[in-house]
């Protein structure tokens, strides 16, 4: 049985390559969801996480050039593929299925 | 420039080698300012994750350097650590008669089980690491893991288990392997 729906650092880590764009690894990537969502991610966790991904044909990778400040290691960039764009939307679809017509999150008074 | 101490790097190269960009990446935000507690958390997370993804991957691996690991474990405590313990145990309550009043004579009897546990423990988890290469953290937080499980089944069992178990017997070394200071087990125990 394949899986559709996401888990919120899946959808989380994916909604930060999107967000960071071309130059998303996994400094940037765990730096963009510490900035915008507050949450503290370790970055063992999103190359883990992006390598799941990846088995899932979600998410693809290439390796960078070496950079002095990184003691001559690449980097790994990742980016976002249709079929991760579409497990996203159907993500967020179960999602706002599921907040609708709840009276307690209406508004402000949750 | 500013370089992360070299024990957590060696550490993550070693124990968890799965990803190369990621320590570029630790290196990279270690420069940019954060701290060497930072780094280290980020290893441990690391290896966690590495050991975890090597279980899922070969269980019947790590499974087998598992029993590898208590093999050499009970092996040293049956061969060396136990009769060198006991021998030990009683010098010292010989020796230091005033010391053996003063904490109780199972304590004192035990107390030189705790070295030889030591020793056993980390000869066997060097003999799980060397057996697994390619992933060695994998192996050594599952054997560690079932350590601490035996650990708590000996605790458990010291308290519940009513009659003494004579010795030379497998469960006394199971029960010291995974409990080596016990009053617990010193009392359930009797040499024959």
């Amino acid at each position: 049985m394949s899986r559709d729906l996401l888990t919120d650092l899946e959808l989380m880590i994916l909604l930060a390559v999107l967000r960071v764009g071309e130059s998303a690894y996994g400094v940037t990537i765990a730096r963009e969801i510490e900035g915008t969502a507050g949450r503290s991610v370790a970055i063992a966790l999103v190359y883990a996480t992006l390598e799941r991904l990846q088995e899932r044909g979600l998410v693809t990778s290439w390796m960078g050039d070496p950079t002095p400040e990184r003691g001559g290691r690449a980097k790994r960039f990742f980016e976002v593929t249709g079929k991760g764009i579409r497990q996203i939307k159907t993500t967020q679809s179960a999602l706002t299925a599921l907040w609708k017509g709840l009276p307690e999150l209406r508004g402000n008074e949750a | 420039m500013r370089t992360p101490t070299r024990l957590p790097k060696t550490l993550l190269q070693t124990l968890a080698p799965g990803e190369p960009a990621l320590v570029g990446d630790l290196d990279e935000e270690y420069r940019r300012g954060k701290s060497g507690f930072w780094y280290l958390g980020q290893v441990v997370v690391a290896i966690g994750v590495g050991a975890f993804k090597g279980i899922a991957a070969h269980p019947g691996r790590v499974v087998l350097t598992t029993a590898v690991g208590w093999a050499v474990m009970l092996l040293f405590f049956a061969t060396i650590g136990d009769p060198l313990s006991f021998d030990t145990g009683y010098w010292l309550a010989i020796r230091f008669p005033d010391f053996e009043a003063l904490v109780g004579r199972n304590v004192w009897m035990a107390a030189p089980y705790v070295p030889a546990w030591l020793c056993g423990f980390c000869l066997a988890s060097a003999v799980v690491a060397l057996s697994d290469r390619s992933r060695p953290a994998s192996s050594l937080v599952a054997f560690i893991a079932s350590v601490l499980v035996v650990m708590c089944g000996a605790a458990i069992m010291v308290r519940v288990y009513p009659h003494p178990v004579r010795v030379p017997h497998p469960l006394f070394y199971v029960i010291f392997t995974g409990l080596p200071i016990s009053g617990g087990a010193g009392s359930s125990s009797s040499r024959s």
